[in-house]
């Protein structure tokens, strides 16, 4: 069950993007997540899809995995743009779409979906509706309008009217979409290419300047790596338990809500005091080898700034001003 | 053996906050698929809200703000910056304040304390989430639109928000709330330190 966990998003390779430093990847991606808002016509939106695309292309990591980060908000991203066509109305409009609605297709659908839900009752359909069912419930609707379109023509409709969609409403709703693409790549470039201990690095360097108030920047960060580090280790000791709780009679997958709370109870009170007990382990081993909360640590890696680094910076540089420009002043 | 309270204390925040991830996988393996953008029904807040009335509120915080910054490490859903912060950091850093109904409570944990504590700290999760959503949502819903010559009103960022995010918030906040309680009643020992 728990075998196929994929922890992180990291994908070993090697390429010009891995070797930056990551305090510049970091930075830069948060950069790019708030300077895309500027864009708002085709050419800074051209601009900005030709600069990830490039930056896309050269780090050598394969599309597939761009695809499967949009995957799970593939919807959401549909529905913006659907909200885009319904709410936008300024401007030239393309010919009015006309929706008629008559008794007879009413009643057609409502014997359809009456059928669908029984098919489901008597489980002749699975318990989750496959994707070969909803293509050909889709092919059915169709039908459905032809053969009622042809045979009642005559008919009165009770609902008709026309839906208008403007040319502003696509190319908004077009840009909205690219919009969240580029972000949602770029910000899974940085989690493709880095290592979280690196990461953590490079959000210790961030947050430096906060320790002139006090803030335990390091202790944190030192809490962000063992954090990091254990969660294989717990997942193991997981499995452990949930194995031995199972071969006591334990199901976390049946029963009712009092039984699951009990079952969940039986799997973390063992999962605490296992934690716990590493915890005081630890603890005592970091303090053996001299440990002290606040006092200046050495780190075993250490991030150094080089020329690429700042030629990366200085693209965002050139980006900005890109931007700026062909929003403002560029008519 | 003497251990030194705070490196003791910056272990267990680290491991509990680990904890709370390994958690939150379990959770996604059983519901994730039904949310579409994110947000599963889960038992990670129940580490971080033990750490919360263990060590304190400011334990407890910091344990929710590693959560939250793994998270982030790990690859979320990011569509906007400040929907990115109030979704991952700031939403599990809340869950710390679980731990401020003791100091109410004359620094005595008993059943209220941790049942109120916990839907307390549940519900600013809760609240965090509906702001992400809000600050997304609001640049494309407005208050009141048109739409198929009808004047839709009621569906705008905020509804859509909070019914979005409650959906697995409020069971996540009810079951974090019993599992809580029952662990306090079977195992007192994860809540009270003793050191001696």
């Amino acid at each position: 069950m728990l075998d196929n966990i994929k922890l992180g998003q990291y994908l070993h390779g090697d390429s010009w993007y891995y070797r930056l430093d990551p305090r510049a990847k970091l930075v830069m991606t948060t950069f790019f997540v708030v300077i895309i808002f500027m864009a708002n016509n085709w050419i800074t939106y051209l601009g900005a899809t030709i600069f990830t695309l490039l930056i896309i292309f050269t780090s050598g990591v394969s599309l597939k995995f761009f695809y499967r980060s949009i995957r799970p908000i593939f919807f959401l991203i549909m529905l913006t743009f659907v909200l885009n066509l319904i709410l936008y109305r300024t401007g030239e409009h393309f010919p009015p779409l006309t929706i008629n609605i008559s008794k007879v297709l009413v009643t057609g659908y409502g014997i359809f979906i009456i059928l669908l839900i029984f098919l489901r009752i008597f489980k002749v359909i699975d318990k989750y509706i496959s994707g070969k069912i909803f293509k050909i419930s889709l092919l059915i609707i169709i039908i459905i309008n032809v053969v009622i379109a042809y045979l009642f023509k005559n008919e009165q409709f009770i609902w008709s009217f026309n839906w208008i969609i403007y040319k502003g409403a696509v190319i908004n709703g077009g840009f909205v979409i690219l919009r969240l693409v580029l972000i949602i790549s770029f910000s899974s470039l940085l989690t493709f290419t880095t290592k979280p201990t690196e990461l953590t690095l490079a959000i210790e360097h961030v947050l430096a300047p906060l320790k002139i108030i006090k803030f335990p920047v390091s202790e944190l960060a030192l809490m962000i790596s063992i954090a990091l580090r254990f969660i294989p280790t717990l997942l193991e000791e997981t499995q452990k338990i949930l194995k031995a709780q199972t071969s006591r009679g334990a199901d976390l997958t049946e029963g009712n809500l009092k039984e699951k709370v009990i079952q969940i109870i039986s799997l973390l009170i063992p999962m605490f005091i296992i934690s716990f007990k590493r915890a005081e382990d630890l603890a005592n081993a970091m303090e053996a080898r001299g440990y002290v909360p606040g006092k200046k640590r050495t780190s075993y890696r250490i991030l150094k700034w080089r020329l690429r680094d700042t030629l990366y910076v200085t693209s965002f540089v050139l980006l900005t001003v890109y931007f700026i420009y062909f929003r403002y002043l560029w008519k | 053996m003497k251990t030194n309270r705070t490196v003791l204390i910056i272990v267990e925040i680290a491991i509990l906050s680990s904890l709370s991830l390994v958690l939150d996988y379990l959770a996604n393996f059983t519901t994730g698929s039904l949310f579409v953008s994110g947000g599963s029904i889960s038992i990670a807040m129940v580490p971080i809200m033990l750490i919360g009335f263990r060590r304190g509120i400011i334990a407890g915080i910091a344990s929710g703000f590693i959560v939250g910054v793994i998270q982030v490490i790990y690859g979320g859903h990011i569509l906007e910056f400040f929907q990115y912060i109030f979704d991952y950091p700031l939403a599990y850093t809340v869950v710390g304040l679980a731990g401020v109904f003791i100091y109410l409570n004359k620094k005595k944990i008993n059943g209220p304390t941790i049942v109120l504590g916990s839907i307390f700290a549940g519900l600013l999760r809760y609240l965090s989430h509906i702001l992400a959503g809000i600050i997304f949502w609001s640049e494309y819903v407005p208050a009141e639109f048109m739409f198929l010559n009808n004047r839709m009103t009621g569906f705008n960022a905020y509804t859509w928000s909070i019914f979005y995010n409650g959906l697995y918030m409020i069971p996540s906040i009810i079951v974090s709330s019993i599992v809580l309680y029952f662990l306090f009643k079977y195992a007192k020992q994860l809540f009270i330190v003793n050191d001696k």
